[in-house]
C-alpha cells in the first residue's frame, strides 16, 4: 500500500524556504525574467543551498540495446564470450570488459550494478515503460515524467525536463500519459542530412540544443513581452471555472515557460564551457552532449536523458562495440568525475540504461541479437557504491541470483532520490495509480 | 588475415604483365568441406600440400588436411581470445590473437618458441610475410604496424601513420596489411578507409590512399565500415581494397560488398566493384596469373566468393561459398583456393579455362 512520501525536496519544509530566499536573493532581477542562470552559482550560499535540496537524475540510455557480454557482465573464454577480455575493477571480484578500464579503476566510488530481466527483449518501448502498457484504460507515463514530476521544483523556470539524442529512428520519448503533457521532454533531436551518391541512406547533425530557442529577428523582446501578456490576461479569462482541467493547465503552462526556455538559451551552449573541459569530455557528439546535460543538471534541470544510439549489432557487433564502449568509458568517467568535484554527485543520480541486452549467441554475422535480460548502472544520489546486485551463468544465459524486474529498477531509482515510489497520482478519471506497481519493492541492497 | 602465397608468385610474375592478357573463363569446383566448431578467422596454407593452418574464435588453431576424406582437423590451445592472423614460414607458424599475444609456434610439437605482447597491449588483427619470408609485419589497434624479424622475433621497426582516431573522434582500427609480391612494399589498411604504402626495407611512408565510401556515419550514428583486406596486383601497380558500401544499418541489410583499386603511385583510382550481396568483402586476393580480384563475402548474409575481372572492370564468376568466409588464400601454383569462415574450411580447385573472345 502506498506510504508517505519520502522526497527530499518537500516544498514546504523550513529549509526549503529558506533556499527558495538564498535562491531569488543570489539571482535578483534577472530572475524575474525567467530562468536561473548559471551566474547564480556564483553566490556560494545558493549554490550549496541548491547542492543540499534538489535531487535530480541523469539518464544515459542506450538505443538499440548494448551488449551486457562486451560492457557490464562478460563471459571471456565462453562460446558466448566473445573475443574481448575481462579486467578487475576497484570493486573486489568483480571483472568488467576490457573496453572500460576508466570505470574499472573507479567503479568502487559512486557505482551499483543491477541483473535486470525485462521479460521481453524487443524494439519497442517495453522498457522506458517499465513494463507498463503503452496503450489501454490508463495512459501511463514513461519513467522520466514521473521523475521530473517529482522533482521538479515549482519555482524554477528552467526546463524540468530534456531528452537529447543523436538518433533519427525509434528513440522511445518519454511520454507523460496521464501526468500532462507538462511534464513531456524538450526533444532535441538532430538534423537529417539527405544522402549523397553513392550512399542511399543519409547523415545525420547531431544538435545540442533545442532548435529555435531565441526570438526570430522579425519579434523584439518588447513585442514578445506584450504578447505573453496578452495571453495570460485570455487564458485567465479562459480559465476561470477550468481550474482542473489537465489540458489547459499543461498549455498554459508551456506557454508560461517561454521566457524561461529562451532565457536557458546559454545552458545549452558548450562555448560557455572552458576548452579544457570540452576537450575533457571529447568531442565526439555523444561527449558534447553529456556535457551539455552536466550543465542543464547543475542548473536544476530534474531530469535529463541522453541517449547513445545505435547499439543494435546483429552483425559486426564487436567492431562497433569496440569503438562505442570506451566512448561510453570515457564520458560516463567524466560526468561522474565532473559532477563529484562540483559536489553534485550527491544530490545527482545517473543512470545507465539500455533498451535491451544482447544474446550470448554470436550469430553468422558476428552479431548478438535481442535479448531481455541487460545489466544497468546506478551512480551517486542515494546509492551505496560497489553493490554488484545479481548474477549470471557462466555462459550469461540465466540468472543465478538477483535478478530484477523494470518496475523493481524504477523503484530503486525513485527511492535513491528520494521519491515514495508507491506514491498515488490520480489518474485523469480520478482514480489513483501508483507510479510505480502495487507491491514493487526497490532493491535495498544498492541503496545508501 | 592470411594471404595469397606471394614468394612462389613473384617468380611466375616478373616476366609478364597479367593485365595485358586476355581474361580468362574460371572454373571452380569444390574439393572438400571441413566441419569445424568454432569460426575461422585467417588460414595460411602450408607450401607443397593440402594442408593448412587455420585460426579459430576458440583461441585454437586447427591443422587441416583437405586430402583426407574426412578431415578431422588436428587442434591445440594458443590463444586465450580469438585467433586473428596467421603466417607460416616453413620453420614457424606466428599466430596473432585478440589477447594482443603473438606467438610462434615449433609446429613439430605444437609448443611455443616465443610469445611477445607486440602491440602496447592492444588487439592484433593480422599479420603478414614477406615474399622472402624474413620479415613478419602486424597491424593492432594502436595503429601502428611493426616490423619483425620473422626468424628471431627481434623488433626491425615501427611504422606510424594511420590516425589513432577516427573523423569522428572514436577509436580507430588498423585492419590489414599485406606486402608486394616483389617485397619492396608493404600496404596497411585501417578503419577510416585510409591506406598507407610503404617502403619495406626502409620503413618510410610512399603513398596515402583514401578509399571512399569504405567508412562513414551513418542516420543510425553508426560510424561504420573499413578497410577490411588489402592486396598488391602482381605487378605491385595496383592497391587493392575491401570491405562495405558504408552507411546503412548494423544489420548490414541490403549493403553492398565492396572492394576499389587504386594506382597508387598516381593516387588515382582504377576500379570500383559495389557488389549487391549482403555483407563485407572480409578477404580478397589477386590471381597471380590472371586479371582477376578474387573476393569473399563475410560478416554478412551472402554466401559467395566473386571472381572480379580486372579488365572488363566486371563479375567474371561467382560460386556459392557455403559459408560466410573470413579469409581466403591460393596456394603456390594458384589452382587450388582455401576459405575459412563460419564453422567450416572449404578448398576448391580453380581453373583458367580458355581465354574469353
Amino acid at each position: 500500500m502506498p506510504s508517505s512520501s519520502s522526497r527530499a525536496v518537500a516544498s514546504s519544509s523550513p529549509e526549503h524556504l529558506l533556499g527558495r530566499r538564498a535562491f531569488f536573493g543570489a539571482t535578483g532581477g534577472a530572475l524575474l525574467g525567467g530562468a536561473l542562470g548559471l551566474d547564480a552559482f556564483a553566490a556560494p550560499a545558493f549554490a550549496n543551498q541548491l547542492q543540499r535540496d534538489q535531487k535530480r537524475v541523469l539518464m544515459i540510455f542506450l538505443n538499440g540495446g548494448m551488449s551486457q557480454f562486451e560492457s557490464w557482465d562478460p563471459k571471456p573464454g565462453r562460446p558466448t564470450g566473445g573475443p574481448f577480455m575481462s579486467i578487475p575493477t576497484s570493486i573486489p571480484g568483480y571483472r568488467i570488459s576490457e573496453l572500460m578500464p576508466r570505470m574499472a579503476s573507479s567503479i568502487h566510488r559512486h557505482t551499483a550494478i543491477l541483473r535486470c530481466q525485462q521479460g521481453f527483449g524487443d524494439h519497442t518501448d517495453f522498457t522506458i515503460y517499465g513494463g507498463r502498457p503503452k496503450t489501454g484504460p490508463v495512459r501511463y507515463p514513461t519513467l522520466g515524467p514521473m521523475l521530473a514530476r517529482e522533482l521538479a521544483n515549482p519555482n524554477s523556470q528552467v526546463p524540468h525536463h530534456v531528452m537529447f539524442t543523436n538518433y533519427l529512428g525509434a528513440n522511445y520519448f518519454e511520454s507523460a500519459g496521464f501526468l500532462g503533457t507538462t511534464w513531456n521532454p524538450i526533444n532535441i533531436v538532430p538534423d537529417r542530412i539527405a544522402p549523397t551518391a553513392p550512399f542511399t541512406i543519409g547523415h545525420s547533425r547531431v544538435r545540442l540544443a533545442p532548435p529555435a530557442n531565441s526570438l526570430p529577428d522579425s519579434l523584439s523582446d518588447a513585442d514578445h513581452r506584450e504578447r505573453e501578456a496578452l495571453r495570460v490576461q485570455l487564458s485567465q479569462r479562459f480559465g476561470v471555472g477550468r481550474s482542473r482541467d489537465g489540458v489547459l493547465l499543461s498549455h498554459s503552462g508551456a506557454y508560461g515557460r517561454v521566457r524561461g526556455m529562451m532565457d536557458s538559451a546559454r545552458l545549452f551552449d558548450i562555448e560557455q564551457e572552458s576548452t579544457q573541459m570540452r576537450t575533457r569530455y571529447g568531442s565526439t557528439p555523444f561527449g558534447q552532449q553529456a556535457l551539455v546535460a552536466r550543465r542543464l543538471i547543475e542548473a536544476g534541470v530534474p531530469y535529463v536523458r541522453v541517449n547513445r544510439s545505435w547499439w543494435d549489432h546483429h552483425g559486426q557487433n564487436f567492431e562497433f562495440h569496440q569503438e562505442m564502449v570506451p566512448e561510453l568509458d570515457h564520458v560516463l568517467s567524466v560526468l561522474l568525475e565532473d559532477l563529484q568535484e562540483r559536489g553534485l554527485l550527491r544530490n545527482t543520480l545517473v543512470v545507465t540504461f539500455s533498451e535491451m541486452g544482447r544474446t550470448p549467441g554470436i550469430n553468422a554475422a558476428q552479431g548478438r541479437d535481442h535479448f531481455a535480460r541487460m545489466s544497468v548502472t546506478l551512480s551517486g544520489c542515494g546509492i551505496r557504491p560497489g553493490v554488484v546486485h545479481g548474477s549470471t551463468n557462466d555462459d550469461g544465459t540465466a540468472a543465478v541470483t538477483g535478478s530484477v524486474t523494470l518496475q523493481q529498477f524504477f523503484a530503486t531509482v525513485m527511492r535513491a532520490v528520494g521519491i515514495d515510489h508507491q506514491k498515488e497520482i490520480n489518474n485523469t478519471d480520478g482514480r489513483p495509480v501508483p507510479l510505480t506497481d502495487y507491491g514493487t519493492e526497490p532493491v535495498a541492497a544498492v541503496l545508501a | 588475415m592470411s594471404h595469397c602465397t606471394l614468394s612462389a608468385l613473384s617468380v611466375l610474375l616478373a616476366a609478364t604483365s597479367v593485365f595485358a592478357q586476355a581474361s580468362a573463363v574460371p572454373q571452380t569446383k569444390l574439393l572438400r568441406e571441413v566441419g569445424v566448431g568454432p569460426d575461422l578467422l585467417c588460414v595460411a596454407t602450408i607450401p607443397g600440400t593440402a594442408k593448412a593452418y587455420a585460426g579459430g574464435t576458440d583461441g585454437k588453431i586447427y591443422l587441416i588436411d583437405f586430402d583426407e576424406a574426412k578431415s578431422k582437423p588436428i587442434a591445440w590451445d594458443a590463444h586465450v581470445s580469438y585467433v586473428s592472423g596467421l603466417a607460416f614460414t616453413g620453420k614457424h607458424l606466428i599466430s596473432a590473437g585478440s589477447d594482443r599475444q603473438l606467438i610462434w609456434w615449433d609446429v613439430s610439437t605444437k609448443t611455443k618458441v616465443r610469445s611477445l605482447e607486440a602491440h602496447d597491449k592492444k588487439w592484433i588483427r593480422g599479420v603478414a610475410l614477406s615474399p622472402d619470408g624474413k620479415i613478419l609485419a602486424s597491424v593492432g589497434d594502436d595503429m601502428i604496424c611493426r616490423l619483425w624479424d620473422a626468424e628471431s622475433g627481434k623488433p626491425i621497426r615501427e611504422l606510424k601513420g594511420h590516425d589513432k582516431l577516427t573523423p569522428y573522434g572514436l577509436i580507430s582500427k588498423l585492419y590489414c596489411c599485406r606486402f608486394s609480391a616483389d617485397g619492396k612494399y608493404l600496404a596497411t589498411g585501417d578503419q577510416a578507409g585510409i591506406a598507407l604504402i610503404w617502403e619495406a626495407a626502409s620503413g618510410k611512408q610512399v603513398a596515402k590512399i583514401h578509399a571512399p565510401h569504405l567508412y562513414t556515419s551513418d542516420t543510425n550514428g553508426h560510424t561504420y565500415g573499413g578497410i577490411r583486406s588489402i592486396a598488391f596486383s602482381p605487378d605491385g601497380l595496383l592497391i587493392a581494397v575491401s570491405g562495405n558500401l558504408a552507411g546503412d544499418t548494423s544489420t548490414i541489410v541490403n549493403s553492398k560488398a565492396m572492394a576499389q583499386l587504386f594506382d597508387w603511385k598516381a593516387n588515382k583510382q582504377t576500379h570500383d566493384f559495389p557488389i549487391k550481396i549482403n555483407g563485407f568483402f572480409e578477404s580478397i586476393c589477386f590471381h597471380p596469373k590472371q586479371p582477376w580480384l578474387i573476393a569473399a563475402v563475410g560478416a554478412g548474409e551472402g554466401k559467395k566468393v566473386f571472381i572480379l575481372d580486372l579488365r572488363k572492370k566486371a563479375v567474371l564468376h561467382e560460386f556459392l561459398s557455403n559459408t560466410l568466409v573470413f579469409d581466403i588464400a591460393l596456394n603456390e601454383s594458384a589452382d587450388t583456393l582455401i576459405a575459412v569462415g563460419r564453422k567450416k574450411a572449404l578448398r576448391w580447385q580453380l581453373q583458367t579455362g580458355g581465354s574469353t573472345p
